[in-house]
């Protein structure tokens, strides 16, 4: 599969997302290269791995020449590298949270192009640096995940509502919000009629809510019967539904090529999904959008390769990445269904040491084949976050303490 | 349908319907039962008959691990404690340091002030209490019912939905040994998203009290009419700080390790990090090894509470990142074969919370820096276990405390209390009363 056609006095915006970025070192990472350039988000076979496993020994060697953390990690663990990817349980790993608490970048300050901050609602803030290669190849990963999808281009001009922060003015390219950040670029992936933001810069360095507009932006694309783009946080889609229905406006019927990608804010382990599936329903039911054109997002800064729903909303692993999970306890890999912290490595990113991370986030690994979508990738189910209960303590929580700091 | 043992209703258990017709009218139900003052020895009285009951191991009471939510062992200390502080003793004690003498129907003219009319002040109730408390201190329902019994209000507990049943029983056994006693006692079980529930019980209290995070707290004050004090006993961190060379004294390091062990570190006064009076790594190393020696022995003698996923996770996130933080040389870690304590030697000092179950950071703070590191984290500390060393005893509970501390204890005794101790800086049972006067012009 090709981008759309683009004319040749008329490149459209989408289309520099599928330029191949230069690598650093061609020599130390031609593996690298070519395997971030595989072109097929959704690909699994002998082929690929192999690609994966020459990759990864490349970029383990790049961050342990340069990252003395990772160094230290990679020889205490033996400094093995992979033969193949049955050797995965024993790749060394890195704690994402690691990048809340310390600049761990391998490349030098005039490299980094971009650092991108999580929202930090559970703890400090990660501040993750990117340089131009590992920028670009991760946006050309979600380039390729959403032209498969079926989501680049429109007909006509897209009326785009992001449930998330308007982008600051003037912020330079420090410390911008991840979430922002994505948002921002999300909007290339379809020519633009207008874009409204549920969280408005304040000029203050705040961001204020204005459910109104995202409400006018919804009935101004379905009367006028163009398509809508909603992406973003949740619970502003939620609101922004029910200031519809209490103004006595819903429902409104959305072009049905409208797309709504949903992505972070979902509310932990058993309430998300019955939120999720309660929120599908009124999107669908409330705005017309058909139930394919939902979809959730799962990301991080720290690992922000695509991980968009398939029709079957699940979250598949794409070509460029692996996912393993480890007991909550010992850290050993679980089997396929249990629970436990999820592990992503992808030997994408030359900027810092986060080939191989440990989230914190709790998930189930699941095969290709027991979703039944037809993407040939395994996939998983999001079981919340670790958190010391307040159920059973009234110790301060960590949260908590850190917010008395600032 | 029939009456569960959701909700207890001045002395009788009634449905979730009952409760919706009866809530819009609590102003004149605690309008009826203040109009008279209570007798306190009434309330000291059936509390004791209660104490008794629960001291004496033949007394049948339902199975207490299932009323406090709790395991075991944990129930099991835990009722001792409340037969306790629910004995006639400790509550005249209690009562008696916080408040002074109870006489509430004193008469003006026994007072003196010098030169002015003839004054009597005593402490009154504030009226309607309402108490909204977590599930995660079991005894923290009872125990705030009974402080505001015995301050003569008319108590409306809302205890939460994942918590145990034993506010209700509390409340109804209470009722039940003192019938005059059941219009002062409302308990209710039900989730904090009920707004209309929480709404009609807090607007016609005189007060509110609050146990729980500052979530919890944020949530509650949303329904606190403006005007209503709000009473709030917030989440607390509590740390134990030797004083040079200390650590090198076994004792003191088992008494740290007891302070841990006892509750898993699920009481705001156990310790979550052990301070050192020093700057010095390689003491700070060598102490944090000490220190996991000494948990080793105390596992020995208790089993842990069993974590769960989410909070194995969160111990595991910890431990990991501050293993791998050993390659910046910043933190050391021990800990158990089977996992079951973890020690973190952490050469930064600034005071971090642990993710519990006998997790332990250890930390360096030389006593002049002692206000600069802990003042900003002032809300939130409680108690300190003190082990003073050769150092300036005097010196550092100047410094705990200008920090923020309410709470000086020796190391080993950080969880022991005696009757009428402030809890958070405060007398609960003076935050739920009024200094009242009298006054009679020219009756002198």
């Amino acid at each position: 599969m090709s981008p759309p056609a683009a004319g040749s006095d008329d490149i459209p915006p989408w289309q520099r997302f599928f330029t191949p970025p230069a690598i650093p070192d061609r020599s130390a990472l031609a593996s690298v290269e070519q395997f971030c350039g595989l072109p097929d988000p959704y690909r699994s076979d002998a082929e690929s791995d192999a690609l994966f496993v020459a990759a990864t020994n490349e970029i383990m060697r790049w961050h342990a020449d340069r990252s003395p953390v990772f160094r230290g990690i990679w020889s205490a663990a033996g400094s093995v590298p992979l033969s193949t990817v049955d050797d995965l349980p024993a790749l060394p790993f890195l704690h994402a949270n690691l990048f809340k608490q310390h600049d761990l970048a391998s490349v030098g300050e005039p490299e980094v192009e971009v650092v991108l901050s999580s929202s930090g609602t559970t703890g400090a803030p990660s501040r993750m640096p990117f340089d131009a290669w590992s920028l670009r190849t991760f946006q050309r990963m979600d380039a390729r995940a959403f032209e498969f999808h079926g989501w680049i281009g429109s007909p006509d001009a897209v009326d785009y509502v992001i449930f998330g922060f308007e982008p600051r003015p003037n912020a330079g390219r420090e410390a911008q919000r991840g979430a922002a950040y994505g948002l921002d670029y999300i909007c290339a992936f379809a020519p633009v009629r207008s874009v409204t933001y549920a969280l408005r810069a304040t000029g203050a360095g705040g961001h204020e809510p204005d459910l109104f507009g995202c409400v006018e932006a919804l009935l101004r694309a379905a009367e006028g019967g163009t398509p809508a783009r909603l992406f973003g946080f949740p619970a502003y889609l939620v609101s922004t539904l029910d200031l519809l229905a209490r103004l006595g406006l819903s429902p409104l019927k959305l072009t049905s090529d409208s797309l709504v990608l949903l992505g972070g804010g979902w509310k932990g382990d058993e309430v998300r999904r019955v939120d999720k599936e309660v929120l599908y329903g009124r999107i669908t039911d409330e705005l017309g959008v058909p139930p394919d054109r939902v979809r959730d997002i799962w990301g991080s800064v720290e690992h922000p390769l695509p991980y968009y729903e398939c029709p079957n909303h699940r979250f598949h692993v794409p070509t460029w990445a692996r996912l393993l999970v480890r007991d909550v306890r010992t850290l050993d890999v679980v089997p396929d269904g249990d629970p436990g912290f999820l592990q992503l490595v992808s030997p994408y990113v030359t900027s810092a040491p986060a080939h191989s991370l440990l989230m914190p986030d709790l998930v189930s690994r699941h095969p290709a084949q027991a979703c039944g979508c037809g993407l040939a990738t395994p996939w998983f189910t999001v079981h919340g976050r670790a958190g010391t209960s307040r159920n059973r303590s009234c110790a301060v929580a960590a949260s908590e303490l850190l917010g008395a700091g600032r | 349908m029939t009456a569960g043992d959701d909700y207890f209703w001045q002395g009788g258990w009634i449905d979730e319907a009952e409760v919706g017709r009866r809530l819009p009218g609590l102003a004149a139900v605690a309008d009826r039962a203040l109009a008279e003052p209570l007798d306190p020895e009434l309330v000291i009285a059936a509390c004791d008959r209660l104490s008794r009951e629960l001291a004496d191991p033949t007394t049948p009471t339902p199975p207490w691990a299932e009323l406090t939510g709790l395991p075991a062992e944990r129930a099991d200390a835990e009722r001792a404690e409340l037969a306790e502080f629910l004995s006639a003793g400790w509550l005249r004690r209690t009562r008696d340091r916080e408040l002074g003498s109870w006489q509430p129907d004193g008469v003006p003219g026994d007072g003196d002030t010098a030169g002015g009319p003839a004054a009597r002040e005593h402490w009154a109730p504030l009226g309607l209490l309402v108490h909204v408390v977590p599930g995660n201190v079991a005894t923290a329902g009872p125990v705030s019912l009974v402080e505001g019994l015995l301050t003569g209000n008319v108590n409306a507990v809302k205890t939460s939905s994942d918590s145990g049943l034993l506010s209700q029983r509390v409340a109804a056994a209470i009722a039940e040994t003192e019938p005059r006693l059941a219009p002062y006692l409302i308990v209710l079980r039900f989730p904090s998203r009920r707004a209309d529930w929480l709404s009609q019980l807090c607007a016609p209290a005189d007060a509110v009290t609050v146990w729980g995070g500052d979530g919890a707290v944020a949530g509650a004050a949303r329904y606190v009419p403006s005007g209503v004090p709000l009473i709030v006993w917030g989440p607390k961190i509590s740390f134990a700080y030797l004083g040079a060379g200390a650590w090198r004294d076994g004792d003191t390091l088992a008494a740290v390790a007891r302070d841990v062990c006892r509750y898993d570190q699920a009481a705001c006064s156990s310790p979550q990090v052990l301070y050192l009076d020093t700057d010095d790594h390689a003491e700070l190393f060598a102490a944090a090894e000490l220190a996991a020696a000494a948990l080793s022995g105390a596992d020995e003698r208790r089993p842990a509470d069993e974590p769960g996923r989410a909070e194995q996770a969160e111990i595991s996130n910890v431990v990991t990142v501050a293993r791998q933080e050993q390659h910046l040389g910043l933190t050391r870690v021990w800990s158990a074969p089977d996992l079951r304590w973890h020690v973190i030697a952490d050469a930064r000092p600034d005071l971090r919370a642990s993710p519990l179950f006998r997790t332990l950071w250890v930390k360096p703070l030389p006593r002049d820096r002692i206000v600069a590191t802990l003042r900003p984290a002032r809300r939130y500390l409680q108690t300190v276990g003190l082990a003073p060393g050769g150092g300036d005893r005097p010196a550092m509970v100047r410094s705990l405390l200008a920090a923020g501390a309410v709470r000086i204890t020796g190391v080993g005794a950080m969880h022991t209390t005696y009757p009428g101790e402030p809890h958070d800086g405060q007398h609960a049972l003076r935050r739920y009363s009024r200094r009242v006067s009298q006054t009679v012009v020219g009756s002198r």
